[in-house]
């Protein structure tokens, strides 16, 4: 019978994300990008590219590497592939990021590192698509929480593609009428394939079994989550036509985005609907702070999508700008430090005892935390994310950068507690002399853990 | 050569196997339910059919050594076959009552 193993640079992705998501919010914080520059301004561009690739991205390619087998069933294909996708993608990023800096007028940076920051990019996700693919390609079947990752990562390539025909538009490789439309109407597309399609449907697909594992609930089945996927579909497939008519006709046709919103909007609402099920139903009584954390980003879910709605009804850069920072910051980020709270001391847990597991006693992973002290600290960032949210739509800078701050704060904390955890800190006595793991490199002598 | 009668070695078995942890649920796994059969043969040979809570999680493969080396170290077993099976997959009614109060 075949079984998961351990990934063993998932480590390595999270330190990298969670390096990129200090950084954004220390931007953030000292009133660099959104609200203090445009939307579409070089230095928000900086911040949003810093947190949706080298957060969000690096993050999920993490988790993913590690569940996807979990998913499917089956080892991770061609593992060996998932640093060098680590590499390319984190190279793309950093020429990414000057070549914005270069369009801002920095000294030294030059707007044509855009395209191949883009370059690299697409080769790092192509990768990380190839090893991703080739092991949902193993799989006998394909449960649901599988078909949305696949789709996900369709998704995450045309995100890719489309962001380098805008980087060569933006660094004046490719002109005309094309480039124009492109600018004008290629964004709002790039956003909606890479936040939509790729970052939330792939967090959908993996909250399902997480969820349902976590909570000890039977898995949803039957007509309720297909109505979530086909929805989903709906919603992406509008998208695709958009781009299009983008690319044939250099236009846009926004009856195709409203059918794509109200096609996302039932996915949010449906998708709520079975995870409320997933806790109602559960059998483990006492919800640990993962969990409890995470309907807290379900919560920003829900939040975001109606002031996105709203925003796009109302039109205006305060509205836009603080749903998408709520779905941002809120549901994806917020999930994703949930999770990683649960997910470090897992992966520890599995590295340092699971190896002497009926040779001598053991703790178990919730030994490896202390929830007390983590506990208000999710508090307070899902708390400023909302006040921050308050402060973005009354256009108050100043309160919204305070709120920045505390999200900053809350998270060093988070990450002091992942940093514990590695360390075996918690850990009551009778393993306090343990060997304590690499904080985020791989073992030293690569493991067959199966 | 004689072997302890089979109730007594499978109630020893037992007994070993409580030192096993679920690492996530924090409880034995002969209480929650996850030693679906130990069958016990008269030349010391055991067969253990047990399961997971969750399909192909990471941590199956060392659950199944764990049981493995657990069952192998109780005195009267002379080798250990342990057949992980997911039919029929494991649920919660199957944890003991005692820990189902705690769950």
């Amino acid at each position: 019978m075949q079984m998961a193993t351990i990934s063993r640079w998932t480590l390595a992705y999270f330190g990298c994300a969670l390096v990129a998501l200090v950084a954004a919010l220390a931007l953030l914080v000292s009133g660099f990008g959104f609200p203090s520059d445009g939307l579409a301004a070089p230095r928000t561009l900086i911040v949003v590219h810093l947190l949706a690739i080298g957060w969000l991205t690096l993050l999920m390619l993490g988790a993913l590497f590690q569940f996807l087998p979990v998913l499917v069933g089956r080892e991770l294909a061609h593992a060996r592939l998932t640093p060098l996708a680590l590499v390319l993608v984190v190279s793309g990023l950093l020429f990414l990021l000057s070549g914005f800096a270069g369009l801002d007028g920095w000294d030294g940076f030059a707007s044509e590192m855009l395209p191949v920051g883009g370059l690299l990019l697409i080769s790092g996700f192509g990768v990380a698509a190839f090893v991703l693919f080739a092991t949902l390609l193993r799989a006998e079947t394909l449960p649901l929480p599988a078909a949305f990752v696949a789709v996900a990562l369709m998704s995450v390539l045309v995100t890719a593609l489309i962001g380098e025909t805008l980087a060569g538009a933006l660094a004046g490789l490719v002109g005309g009428e094309f480039s124009v439309a492109l600018v004008t109407h290629g964004v709002s597309l790039h956003a909606g394939f890479g936040l939509g399609g790729w970052l939330t449907l792939a967090a959908m697909g993996v909250s399902y079994r997480l969820v349902s594992m976590f909570l000890i609930a039977p898995e949803r089945k039957g007509a309720w989550p297909m109505l979530v996927f086909g929805s989903a579909f709906v919603a992406l497939a509008g998208l695709c036509m958009a781009l299009g008519l983008l690319l044939a006709l250099n236009t846009s046709l926004p009856i195709v985005l409203v059918v794509a919103g109200i096609a996302a909007a039932v996915t949010v609402v449906a998708y709520l609907g079975d995870i409320a099920v997933l806790y109602r139903a559960r059998r483990r009584k006492a919800v640990e702070l993962h969990m409890l954390s995470a309907l807290g980003a379900f919560g920003m879910l829900a939040l975001g999508a109606v002031m996105l709605g709203f925003g796009l009804w109302q039109g205006t850069e305060a509205a836009i700008g603080a749903a998408v920072y709520v779905l941002v910051l809120g549901w994806l980020s917020g999930l994703g430090l949930a999770m990683l709270y649960k997910i470090i001391p897992f992966l520890t847990w599995l590295e340092c005892f699971a190896p002497v597991m009926g040779r001598k006693p053991t703790p178990r992973v919730q030994d490896l935390v202390a929830e007390g002290r983590a506990r208000i600290w999710f508090g307070v960032y899902f708390a400023a994310i909302v006040v921050g949210a308050l402060a973005l739509l009354a256009e108050m800078p100043l309160a919204t950068r305070a709120a920045m701050g505390l999200q900053l704060v809350s998270v060093l904390f988070l990450i002091g507690q992942f940093y514990r955890a590695r360390r075996l800190i918690d850990l009551p006595s009778p393993w306090q002399g343990q060997e304590r793991p690499r904080l985020f490199l791989p073992a030293r002598e690569p493991r067959r853990f199966i | 050569m004689s072997f302890p009668p089979t109730m007594e070695l499978e109630a020893d078995i037992r007994a070993a196997l409580r030192t096993v942890i679920d690492p996530e649920l924090g409880h034995n796994i002969v209480d929650l339910g996850l030693i679906y059969d130990i069958e016990i043969r008269r030349d010391g040979v055991v067969e253990v059919i047990m399961t997971t809570t969750t399909r192909f999680c990471p941590a199956t493969g060392f659950i199944r050594e764990a049981v493995e080396a657990c069952v192998s170290a109780v005195p009267g077993v002379k080798e250990v076959n342990v057949e992980l099976t997911y039919d029929p997959p494991w649920g919660a009614e199957r944890m003991s009552p005692e820990i189902a109060r705690r769950f």
